[in-house]
């Protein structure tokens, strides 16, 4: 028995000739788990065609094999294969979760493509889109594990979080300089603190990139773990999005010790400061507001 | 202020610690990876060469382990990596020294090399050890704690590209490691033993490419430890590969369009997939940089290389088509050639190739040939790469090392010619040349002491020209190799001229060292003994003398013997001018007693006519004194006197005719006595003429043998002019002419391989196969009709294929849900045979190749299968596996019915039907060859090589040979009627030396053709077994499966998915030559590389 993945494809239907390709990517893919809508080998009639919503509305996704044929074509002239093919693109703007996969054979002989047809995948190769999918794999097996590794959905622990103004991360080394720094701006601002503990079970890192996006600004601040702040921050940016993150990381160090003077991380979205010591609650306040500032505008 | 835009993609180089931020697709590799090490603390990372190890642990692991996402025991880290290079153990020392605050290198090393436990000696010794469960620790105050649990860090070692182990041949040699190597690996493994088990925070990662794993056996404990912690780097996925293209565009704030995404994915396949994968990612981005384009799209990939403009959106076709033309025509070639993901790295390197001429001219300030600069360029680059088991492979060198093999050259010229493969835009060659440094000048110079390095071995792969000089640089290897051997044999016999080189073989190789400018450091580079560099060198220098001895003797003898043949030929000349002159005499005398005869013919000749006139008269008178006489009767008196006067006339002249009759028969005489002499005389000239003949033909054999030689060697040399196709194809094609034109074997694997290896090269169409698959085809059978073949792949496709069209007609699909391990079809009407990973073997109806039917599934063995034959007559076929098991199945339209199931000592690796049927041949994992008996199941042990294992089997289509192919590439035959005796033996082929894969007869049995898995084809005569084998060796890829046709042309599926068609006969590849030549060879082209002797001729006569 093949693994139950919970995946159904709209898989898309052509002429009776095209039948024993659809029908053994339909093998292949219930084989991999995978349910496939509509059940028939190929659409009788252009009247079948007011069933795709339906089946797209049931669907995680589409599949559509190119054939060098046009095909049948419906009373305005343009093609079955074509009309499903917009009609899973016109699916997938409504349904952002949605994924198309449109597969070229690679046996596919491109000197006798119809010039219809021709057109029709010039058409949908310049036009890809986001959760649009080309592909040219050359087995049907090669396709479908692709589309199962594509639809595949990860288990995420997802921590108990609050929305906060600011987020501030800091090393146990520094524990007692992050704490009175928390102790004078949570008097006026929202403040959430992680003490990061090097043998500490806790999955710091989905954690930043859950909690960051909850805040208007994330701080990472560092006085003797400047060997530790610079890699963290890049990790965390990177986790967030980096330069299309919409929360903004201030990594921010003291300028005592010295060594600390060179540990900046210049990137988008990203202000890197070493201040004195004392200035640093000042710095931060400053710089949420800033944030606030532009956000609000 | 618009901000300057971040490229985040590294190129052809591993991405960075500072790169991490852009290393993407990895993340759950990463993750485990961690995990693994947190817990074993030592891990060794394989994977495909171009996979991205060094990548994901210097971008992934190690910031992470920075970062804090990685359970230790303390904040900091210490990173100590090092590659094994030719010195490990010093490399080591060095890296741990730095990282530990050891000043002293020396000490670290002598410490070192006690082995086990010397390495956590130094840490526990180093200032960042701290001991939490020690009474100083927990009795201190809690400031003093911090205090010194800021300052502990955890060590964490790095052996990058541990496969250096066994590709320098100072660390491995001949199967075994050096003492160092050993040592190295000691430490390695006991200190992570020691951490393991005293919980220290130590974790040791090694990176190596997953094909030397076999040979980690040669370290004592090694493999153990690989199998208690190793990760296989596994291939990205099609989402992965999408991550890892977009995202860091993403992050930096670039863009990339969707259908340039989805275009690089489909075309990210094989080997260094990533490397040139980041490389055309970086390309792109400057392009579209230079652009201001927003976006990164199709339009940027087809302006380096990697798409054709024929395929581009037609609103970007004419703005390509504007930036096209305003390209050097070499740039614009580069970009057209082949466009393709890989063909950017190719036009890439190439282009720097060309525009490194006149970057040189300026930076090294006066003006330097394009030709010189190319070939300076040439030589640095083939130093930095080795031929390792048959691979292409980097080899660092120092620029005092690069300058020693060349030969004058300085360090300025080197900048200037390799200094914009290393610039930060490029990056093709290290040590690179960052622009972020603010004082580029500094880094544009190199020192005697830098080590430059190919970045990527990808570049030796996908840069065409740098593949073409690592070949000829491995052709160089093997040239060496034979010149030793024909040295070293002259010199075991005390320099004997009877083992000094022939005429075709000096000019070979003399023409090939004149070009080479042999040298120690040269000879040393080209050594794989583990010498040390310094004993290599000694070496060199004490054989290049020899060699230089070797070569001047040789031509002089051959001069010595080419005036020997001179002066004999020009004696036998003095004796046939002689005996001719002899001859000329005795003609003339025999003429002149001809003339004599002549003339007394004529005389005796005017005496007859004188006689006859008299008998005229005579006559006359005659008749005058008849009728005188009548008249006479009249008058009596007067009568009886003219009757006694005619009378006495008459008798005068019948004496007269006697007399001129004599006269003649003298004369006749005469004349065949003459004619007796002119015939002696020109039986004098027939046998003069007969001997300069003779003499002639000694002379015509030692010349036709001389161009034979020549032939041979011509045909060699023409292979070092691939870079001129007309000239390669012209000196191929004469060779071949000497050799027909002089009674030569035009079968001979010299001229052949020339011959072939041209053709591809003038017509490269022909050198591209036809019919290609998208898996790799596994089995064939070519039908009756000699034009339908039938083949199958492990994918489970079948295809069928017009082999006269060269083109697929049919396919179809063996549905079955569990992996195909084999596939046979067999002599059965529509039958194929396909066994299984589960041990399953199914019997498929392919009478309809679109739609086969499933017609029987079979149960019984217990593993994946390896191997299955079938019998030709009795329909009977046999099955083998992993599971040590052999199942005899009978075969019927009706059913089948297991016959018998025999068990083996070892798992079975090909099996054979042997023609009684009775019984099976088997080639066992355990090296033995082995004979079943089906009726009893006994299994006997019948052939053994100490040194190799059976590997394959074939039986001809008599029935009266098999032939066995083993893994160390010899070739046995044996008599299937004896195979069970000991003495069955019938010939060894021993021309072969890397493992047979696949063997075939042809339909006559007068040939046999093996597949190795160094990718040749070799063709046996069964004729002439002691004729060298016709070896076909410009396949790039490994030949899965092999069968002749009936026209004996051979039919190969290779592992890059093509079928071809190899034509084994040189007279059929030749025959075009010369309406694929568009010239002869020049006067100077022929004295240069045919002879300056030998007369100048046509080599096509209907050229000009």
């Amino acid at each position: 028995m093949p693994p139950e993945s919970n995946v159904t494809v709209f898989l898309a239907q052509g002429s009776q000739e095209q039948a024993a390709l659809r029908n053994e990517m339909s093998s292949v893919l219930q084989r991999a788990g995978m349910t496939v809508v509509p059940s028939e080998e190929y659409l009788e009639s252009e009247s079948a065609l007011s069933g795709i919503q339906s089946q797209l509305n049931v669907s995680n996704c589409s599949l559509h094999i190119i054939f060098p044929q046009y095909g049948p074509s419906t009373n305005e002239g343009v093609s079955i294969a074509k009309v499903q093919f917009m009609a899973a693109k016109a699916h997938l703007v409504s349904n952002p979760n949605f994924k198309i996969f449109v597969w070229l054979p690679p046996t596919t002989d491109i000197l006798n493509i119809e010039p219809a047809q021709l057109s029709f995948i010039n058409e949908v190769k310049n036009n890809i889109s986001k959760n649009m999918v080309f592909s040219n794999a050359v087995s049907p097996i090669q396709l479908v594990d692709d589309i199962r590794s594509l639809m595949e959905t990860k288990e995420i622990v997802e921590f108990d979080l609050n929305t906060t103004d600011i987020f501030l991360m800091s090393n146990q080394l520094d524990e007692g300089e992050a704490n009175e720094i928390i102790d004078m701006l949570s008097d006026i601002v929202p403040v959430e603190k992680l003490n990061i503990i090097q043998d500490s079970d806790t999955d710091y890192s989905e954690l930043c990139k859950q909690q960051i996006p909850k805040s208007k600004l994330a701080v990472i601040y560092f006085k003797e773990s400047g060997d530790w702040a610079l890699p963290f921050a890049q990790q965390v940016w990177k986790k967030i999005g980096g330069a299309t993150a919409h929360t903004p990381i201030l990594l921010i160090g003291d300028t005592d010790p010295d060594t600390n003077m060179g540990k900046k991380f210049n990137a988008p979205k990203v202000i890197s400061l070493i201040i004195e010591g004392t200035l640093i609650p000042l710095e931060i306040k400053v710089q949420y507001d800033k944030v606030t500032t532009k956000n609000a505008s | 202020m618009q901000e300057e835009k971040i490229c985040p993609y590294p190129g052809l180089r591993p991405f960075n610690e500072e790169e991490s931020i852009f290393f993407r697709g990895r993340e759950e590799h990463i993750e485990k990876i961690i995990s693994q090490l947190q817990e074993k603390k030592f891990l060794m990372l394989t994977g495909a060469s171009g996979d991205g190890k060094s990548s994901m642990v210097y971008a992934g692991i190690i910031p992470n382990a920075r970062a804090g996402f990685f359970k230790a025991k303390f904040n900091s880290w210490l990173i100590a990596d090092f590659r094994p290079e030719r010195s490990p153990l010093q490399n080591m020392a060095v890296a741990l020294a730095a990282k530990l605050g050891y000043r002293d290198i020396a000490f670290v090393e002598k410490e070192l090399g006690f082995g086990f436990s010397s390495l956590i000696s130094l840490y526990k010794k180093s200032p960042y050890y701290l001991d939490l469960n020690s009474e100083t620790y927990k009795n201190a105050p809690e400031a003093e704690q911090k205090k010194l649990k800021r300052k502990a860090a955890n060590l964490f070692i790095l052996v990058d590209q541990f496969e250096e182990f066994f590709t320098n041949s100072e660390n491995y040699n001949n199967g075994k490691s050096s003492v160092n190597a050993q040592l190295v690996v000691n430490l390695l493994l006991e200190t992570a033993k020691i951490a393991f088990s005293e919980d220290l925070p130590i974790y040791i990662v090694c990176t190596m490419r997953s094909d030397y794993v076999g040979q980690c056996a040669s370290f004592r404990g090694l493999p153990e430890y690989i199998g208690f912690s190793q990760f296989f780097v596994p291939r990205l996925k099609r989402k992965e590969v999408h991550q890892v293209i977009e995202e860091p565009a993403m992050l930096s704030g670039n863009k990339i369009s969707n259908r340039l995404i989805e275009t690089l994915i489909n075309e990210c396949d094989g080997q260094d997939q990533l490397p040139i994968l980041q490389h055309a990612l970086n390309r792109i981005w400057r392009v579209h940089v230079e652009d201001g384009a927003d976006e990164m799209d199709i339009i940027h990939y087809a302006k380096v290389g990697g798409i054709d403009k024929k395929l581009l959106p037609e609103e970007q076709k004419a703005s390509f088509e504007t930036w096209y033309k305003k390209q050097p025509v070499f740039k614009q070639k580069f970009i057209e050639e082949g466009a393709s993901l890989s063909n950017v790295l190719n036009a890439h390197a190439r282009e720097l190739y060309e525009n490194a001429v006149d970057y040189c001219r300026n930076h090294i300030g006066h003006d330097i040939s394009r030709a010189e600069a190319h070939e300076v360029l040439r030589k640095i680059f083939t130093c930095l790469t080795k031929i390792n088991d048959s691979r292409a492979v980097r080899n660092r060198a120092t620029v005092l090392e690069i300058k020693q093999i060349i030969g004058s050259v300085d360090n300025k010229l080197i900048e200037g010619l390799v200094n914009l493969f290393r610039e930060s835009e490029n990056t093709l060659l290290k040590p690179f040349i960052l622009s972020n440094a603010g004082n580029e000048s500094s880094s544009y110079s190199l020192l005697d002491t830098d080590i430059l390095d190919i970045t990527h071995e990808s570049l030796i792969r996908n840069w065409t020209d740098l593949t073409e000089w690592t070949k000829a640089d491995h052709e160089n290897v093997s040239i060496i190799e034979d010149l030793k051997k024909q040295v070293e044999r002259w010199e075991e016999k005390n320099r004997s001229s009877d083992y000094l080189l022939t005429i075709g073989s000096l000019s070979y190789f003399k023409s090939w060292y004149v070009g080479i400018n042999l040298n120690p450091y040269l000879l040393a580079k080209y050594d794989s003994s583990n010498l040390s560099p310094k004993q290599k060198r000694e070496e060199a220098s004490v054989f290049i003398p020899k060699a230089k001895d070797y070569l001047r003797i040789s031509e002089a003898n051959i001069k010595r013997n080419r005036r020997a043949v001179i002066a004999i030929a020009t004696a036998i000349a003095l004796v046939l001018i002689g005996f001719t002159s002899w001859a000329f005499m005795e003609r003339n005398k025999a003429l002149e007693k001809t003339e004599q005869a002549l003339n007394a013919q004529r005389l005796a000749k005017q005496a007859e006519d004188q006689a006859r006139e008299s008998e005229e008269e005579a006559r006359s008178s005659s008749t005058e004194a008849q009728e005188s006489e009548r008249h006479a009767l009249k008058a009596k008196q007067q009568a009886e006197s003219s009757k006694l006067e005619a009378l006495a006339a008459k008798s005068k002249a019948e004496k007269a005719f006697a007399e001129a009759k004599l006269n003649a028969d003298i004369a006749k005489s005469e004349t065949q006595r003459a004619t007796l002499a002119l015939t002696e005389s020109e039986k004098a000239k027939q046998e003069a003429i007969k001997s300069k003949e003779a003499a002639e033909k000694a002379e015509k054999d030692a010349f036709r043998i001389g161009l034979l030689s020549l032939a041979q060697s011509i045909a060699l040399k023409s292979e070092l002019f691939k870079s001129d196709p007309q000239l390669q194809g012209l000196l191929a094609y004469q060779a071949y002419r000497f050799v027909v034109e002089n009674g030569g074997n035009s079968q001979d694997p010299i001229i052949y391989s020339a011959i072939r290896s041209s053709y591809h090269n003038l017509n490269k169409e022909a050198a591209i196969p036809k019919m290609n698959t998208v898996v790799e085809q596994r089995s064939a059978k070519l039908l009756s009709d000699n034009v339908t073949l039938l083949t199958a792949d492990k994918s489970g496709s079948v295809h069928k294929w017009d082999l006269s069209k060269e083109k697929m007609m049919e396919s179809g699909m063996l549905k079955y849900p569990v992996p195909f391990e084999m596939l046979s079809f067999t002599d059965w009407p529509n039958i194929l045979i396909s066994g299984h990973k589960n041990g399953k073997v199914c019997i498929w109806d392919i009478s309809k190749i679109t739609a086969p039917v499933l017609l029987k599934e079979l149960t019984g063995h217990r593993g994946p299968l390896r191997s299955l034959d079938h019998s030709r007559s009795n329909e009977m076929f046999a099955t083998a596996g992993k599971d040590s098991s052999v199942f005899v199945w009978k075969y019927t339209a009706a059913g089948t019915e297991l016959l018998k199931q025999i068990k083996t000592i070892s798992s079975i690796r090909d099996l054979l039907i042997l023609p009684d049927a009775g019984k099976i041949l088997l080639a066992l994992e355990d090296g033995n060859l082995a004979c079943a008996e089906i009726s009893s199941g006994k299994v006997n042990m019948i052939y053994r090589d100490r040194s190799a294992k059976p590997w394959c089997m074939k039986l001809n289509d008599e029935k009266n040979l098999v032939a066995v192919g083993f893994s160390d590439g010899k070739l046995r035959l044996f008599d299937p009627a004896k195979i069970v005796t000991a003495e069955n033996l019938i010939y060894t082929f021993s021309q072969n030396s890397t493992p047979v894969e696949k063997i075939s007869f042809n339909k006559t049995g007068d040939m046999l053709a093996i597949a190795s898995s160094d990718k040749s084809i070799k063709i046996f005569n069964l004729k002439n077994k002691n004729q060298k084998a016709l070896a076909i060796n410009d396949i790039k890829s490994k030949t899965r499966y092999v069968l002749f046709d009936k026209d004996n042309r051979l039919i190969a599926c290779g592992s890059d998915h093509a079928i071809r068609i190899v034509q084994p006969s040189t007279e059929i590849v030749a025959a075009p030559f010369c309406e694929l030549l568009k010239r002869n060879l020049t006067q100077m082209e022929w004295s240069q590389n045919i002879s300056e002797t030998l007369q100048y001729q046509k080599t096509c006569k209907n050229k000009e």
